[in-house]
């Protein structure tokens, strides 16, 4: 679990690599152990957006596959925690944007809300203001071949199906039907 | 002797002399701007709590927040219309829109409800716009609003990397 800002942002666990503190003098050796040599960027950065400073609980979080590896910064991260895969939700349709490749889905985590990231989205080069200027597409990485969906991804995916048109609500023709109507 | 089915009766006594139809609409603000919208439209009236940003391309829509155990996206309609909602506390409209529930972010005023005939509410066609009609109410000409539509009209109008994220008004 990862804190960007005001949000959570959930990862699957075997994704992640590394976890290292930006100040670690030996920060960038590590990251080329990982063939990665580029700073890395703010997870907000990825949307499009303006990361934030340096904190004590920023955290450099690398993650990949054997074939393919990218690092960012978040600002903490909040350690392992199991996840009811029936409690995740996919991403709500009323979202139409590119966020649709950005986010998997999203679930209840303590008083607020996580929101699972692609991680084929996450290991692409796709960055939001490319996605912005782009169609709405499944997110894709480098080399297709090298990833295979997580749990997560699986588990969003099946709820993507549901027909969302479908959803039927109760007709109100008179006040006192409507029992929020007396506050 | 001829019997009445149970409901009948009541459902002719709220038709007007005319046989007009009336509508149920719930008025309500948003930075200090009264509006209406069918009451059939509405999901409910609760307190506001603040929502959980997400970076986000569609115009208006940058957070969601929860509910019981559900999640709703909560629609900026203050920074559609380039207002602040007012007041302490702040409430949460639940508008039917079609394609499922979402929050809204309205002034602290109570809604009330006016039941009005279909015919007073006149239409419009303003471009790009939420609203589907104008009925008078209480000597002020209110605009209606289409919850079952909202936001819908404004897909696309603007974007920039995260939309909504950076700049709502009311989470």
């Amino acid at each position: 679990m990862l804190a960007c800002g005001q949000t959570l942002f959930a990862l699957q666990a075997d994704m992640v690599r590394s976890v290292i503190r930006p100040e670690e003098g030996d920060a960038d050796r590590i990251l080329s152990t990982f063939g990665i040599t580029t700073p890395p960027v703010h997870l907000s950065e990825r949307f499009g957006l303006t990361g934030s400073y340096l904190s004590q609980e920023s955290r450099i979080v690398v993650c990949g596959t054997q074939a393919t590896h990218v690092a960012f910064r978040v600002d903490g991260v909040l350690g392992l925690h199991d996840i009811d895969a029936t409690k995740i939700k996919s991403l709500l349709p009323h979202f139409t944007g590119p966020e649709r490749r950005w986010i998997a889905g999203m679930f209840s985590f303590e008083q607020t809300i996580a929101l699972i990231l692609h991680t084929r989205w996450l290991l692409s080069d796709d960055r939001g203001g490319r996605a912005l200027s782009s169609p709405i597409l499944e997110p894709y990485g480098r080399r297709p071949e090298a990833f295979s969906p997580t749990i997560m991804d699986v588990a969003t995916g099946q709820r993507d199906n549901l027909d969302w048109n479908k959803i039927e609500f109760e007709e109100v023709t008179d006040a006192d039907d409507t029992p929020w109507a007396q506050i | 002797m001829p019997m009445t089915l149970p409901g009948l009766k009541s459902r002719k006594a709220t038709q007007d002399p005319a046989g007009v139809k009336p509508v149920m609409l719930l008025v309500f603000s948003v930075g200090g701007r009264r509006m209406a919208a069918r009451a059939s439209d509405v999901g409910g009236i609760w307190p506001w709590t603040d929502g959980v940003p997400i970076p986000s391309g569609t115009p208006h829509i940058g957070a969601v927040l929860k509910r019981g155990e559900d999640i709703l996206p909560v629609f900026d309609l203050a920074g559609r219309l380039n207002v602040q909602v007012k007041g302490v506390p702040l409430l949460c409209l639940l508008a039917k829109r079609k394609d499922g529930l979402m929050a809204v972010c309205i002034d602290s005023d109570i809604p009330t409800l006016q039941s009005v005939s279909e015919a007073s509410i006149r239409p419009v066609a303003w471009k790009d716009s939420d609203v589907i009609g104008t009925c008078r109410i209480e000597a002020e000409e209110l605009p209606v609003y289409s919850l079952a539509h909202l936001g819908l009209n404004a897909r696309s109008l603007d974007g920039e990397s995260g939309g909504s994220h950076a700049k709502s008004s009311c989470r």
